[in-house]
């Protein structure tokens, strides 16, 4: 098994599970090749389900290809697979949100678990997105504070 | 589809449009601190690359002393687990030791209370020549002293 094939299953496999349910749910809705939820379809227009679709689908990929980015190329991309999983996270954690939103308006306290489901799940997207901020503040700090002690040193 | 329903939908259209437009602002992020460092691994490419590593370096050292301090354990353990087989062993020993001296006392005892009754016969045998004695004595008009 290639080295980075084992990383991601070793390290993000619920990661890249999601993000993959979600690029296969979203993407569809796009191109109208399935139907969309009930409470969407109650509320928004096509082109609110269309981009509906689109954030679930284009945040699913970002993150594959974050995920993908930091363990196949992880000496060079590292950082940039860090950046461009968040840009991912953005749509995946937003679309969450409107769902678990219209499925409270929509069905009422019925949906309250379905809901849940979904504002915990932006609630994770939120966290990851931070996270990867602060990892990235500190990558480029460390880089800065090697380079001051370089100049120093020189 | 009723005006809250049209409002709901054109607030979610607009929150959904500034999620795409925040992704891609982080898109144009990335792409450039991309450069960044390109540029940067270019100049000095082994200190970038520990720098981005370094993260990594620092998980290897977390998991090496957790596995060092798990073998210290399992030395330890190991230490302990001996000195008790040998406490085990020795208290076995005098255990076995102990049994042997009790049947040993108890052969002892047997043979003392076998001697025991052979004296109380030769003594009851004494007693009755006493007794003998004295009533052939009195019946002779003899005092036996």
């Amino acid at each position: 098994m290639p080295l980075w094939l084992r990383g991601v299953l070793m390290e993000d496999q619920f990661k890249l599970f999601i993000a993959v349910l979600c690029m296969i749910s979203g993407i569809p809705l796009v191109i109208r090749a399935v139907p969309a939820p009930g409470s969407l379809v109650v509320v928004l227009s096509t082109t609110g389900i269309r981009l509906w679709g689109g954030s679930l689908g284009l945040g699913g990929t970002l993150v594959v290809i974050g995920i993908l980015l930091r363990h196949v190329k992880a000496r060079r991309r590292y950082i940039e697979g860090l950046m461009v999983e968040a840009a991912g996270l953005i749509p995946l954690g937003l679309a969450a949100l409107v769902v678990a939103v219209l499925a409270i308006y929509v069905i009422g306290t019925q949906a309250l678990f379905g809901a849940s489901v979904y504002l915990m799940f932006t609630f994770a997207c939120g966290a990851r997105f931070w996270a990867t901020q602060q990892i990235v503040k500190q990558v480029r700090l460390a880089i800065q504070l090697e380079e001051d002690g370089r100049r120093e040193r020189q | 589809m009723s005006v809250s329903n049209t409002l709901i939908s054109s607030v979610i259209t607009a929150l959904l449009g500034s999620g795409l437009a925040g992704t891609a602002v982080q898109l144009y992020h990335a792409r450039t601190t991309r450069k960044e460092l390109d540029l940067k691994a270019q100049k000095q490419p082994v200190e970038v690359e520990q720098v981005i590593l370094g993260g990594a370096s620092q998980a290897v050292t977390l998991l090496t002393s957790s596995l060092q301090w798990a073998e210290n354990e399992l030395v330890e353990l190991r230490r302990d687990q001996s000195s008790d087989r040998r406490e085990i062993r020795r208290l076995s020993e005098s255990v076995e030791a102990k049994d042997a001296r009790i049947r040993e006392l108890e052969s002892e005892l047997l043979i003392l209370k076998e001697r025991f009754g052979m004296v109380q016969q030769q003594l009851d045998h004494a007693l009755n020549q006493v007794k003998e004695l004295k009533e052939n004595g009195n019946g002779n008009g003899h005092t036996v002293v």
